[in-house]
């Protein structure tokens, strides 16, 4: 294995001074409302309902900070980079992606529970003093990249002589892949038409299942990406890896340049999207190649 | 699957470091190997061999569980 798309070694030290910063302003955006004072720009005559005229774009700043130093940070080779620092991070990233996720999955569960017990039965996960607290689809565009840092630096200087390898999780093929393939695709069908009927007809439709879609996506795709191929061998691992750090990139560079260009509701939007794009994506480059190569294959076998 | 690169390296007297250096990777991926927590790819698995001038055998050896 070659290590591709790092940054130069030097990169990791300039990680640190952007994303320090970025979270000590992250967390005063957050949680004091504090704004950079003139920092923004008139973008619209009048206030509309949910879009002021005047947007500030300290909360941009510090997510920008917060997410060029952690992939500065995370992504940065070593001064000896070989075979097996590769698999390291490749190995590490593949953990915490999973690991996210499941954190994920305590935490919709804690918010659900919570919202049965203080709201009369009325579960709505998204408006709650919960929610309010430990906002996760703000915290989920950055925390696969903290876990993943925490990981790799653990595995790497944890013993001085030696580095450490995360084994592969996955889940057995049946049932699992199965019902993680099913779910998947019946809730993005349903995300998808929900979306569509709203921008083509502009209709109200019924936002809290789409909400619920939404937010239980991440968990079904989780499914799918860590669940066993029915074949799975040394080949299909190390694809597996491949995807999900092209997944990891894509996703963040998509999520930087949404926060340059939306704002407001549609970069709410977007932050409920962004809950479920690495393991979608994931699946989506894995699967792809994957059949490219049986194809080629069966091909093959037929042409010998 | 273990290996004899400790053995092999004390034949040839040479350090991790030293064989590190002339395979082409970091001396805690040869420290990793040694201690049969890592399994090399093929490729750094013969470039090993061919420093201690033994067929690649010789130097990793297939376990019952492999």
């Amino acid at each position: 294995m070659k290590s591709r798309f790092l940054f130069p070694y030097q990169f990791k030290l300039l990680g640190w001074f952007l994303a320090v910063p970025g979270f000590v302003l992250g967390y005063f955006v957050l949680y004091h409302e504090y704004k950079i004072p003139g920092f923004e720009l008139r973008l619209r005559d009048k206030d509309a309902l949910f879009v002021p005229s005047i947007e500030n774009f300290t909360n941009e700043l510090a997510l920008i900070l917060v997410l060029l130093g952690l992939l500065f940070i995370a992504f940065s080779r070593e001064k000896k980079e070989d075979e097996l620092t590769v698999r390291m991070r490749y190995n590490a990233l593949y953990w915490a992606i999973l690991i996210n996720y499941l954190i994920y999955g305590v935490w919709l569960v804690v918010a659900l529970v919570h919202d049965l017990f203080f709201f009369n039965n009325q579960v709505r996960v998204l408006s709650n003093f919960f929610t309010d607290i430990l906002p996760i689809w703000i915290y989920n565009l950055f925390t696969p990249l903290v876990i993943f840092v925490i990981r790799y630096y653990y595995l790497r200087y944890s013993k001085n002589n030696e580095y450490k390898i995360d084994k592969l999780f996955y889940l057995p093929y049946k049932p699992f892949k199965v019902i993680g393939i099913s779910v998947s695709i019946v809730m993005l069908t349903g995300i998808l038409l929900s979306f569509i009927i709203k921008w083509v007809s502009g209709n109200r439709i019924n936002e809290d299942i789409l909400e619920d879609m939404m937010l239980f996506l991440p968990l079904a795709l989780l499914l799918w990406t860590y669940s066993k191929e029915k074949n799975e061998d040394e080949f299909i691992a190390t694809l597996r890896l491949e995807s999900m750090q092209l997944a990891v990139y894509t996703n963040y560079i998509i999520l930087l340049v949404a926060n340059c260009f939306l704002f407001f509701t549609d970069f709410m939007v977007f932050m409920f999207i962004n809950l479920s794009t690495i393991t979608l994506f994931f699946v989506i480059r894995f699967n792809y190649i994957l059949r490219k190569y049986n194809k080629a294959t069966e091909q093959g076998e037929l042409a010998s | 699957m273990k290996n004899n690169i400790r053995v092999e390296r004390a034949i040839k007297n040479i350090t991790q470091a030293d064989l590190a250096d002339q395979v082409g990777v970091s001396r805690q991926t040869i420290n990793t190997i040694e201690s049969n927590k890592y399994v090399p790819s093929t490729v750094l698995a013969l470039k090993i061999a061919r420093i201690f001038e033994k067929p690649v055998e010789e130097v990793f050896i297939l376990e019952d569980e492999d």
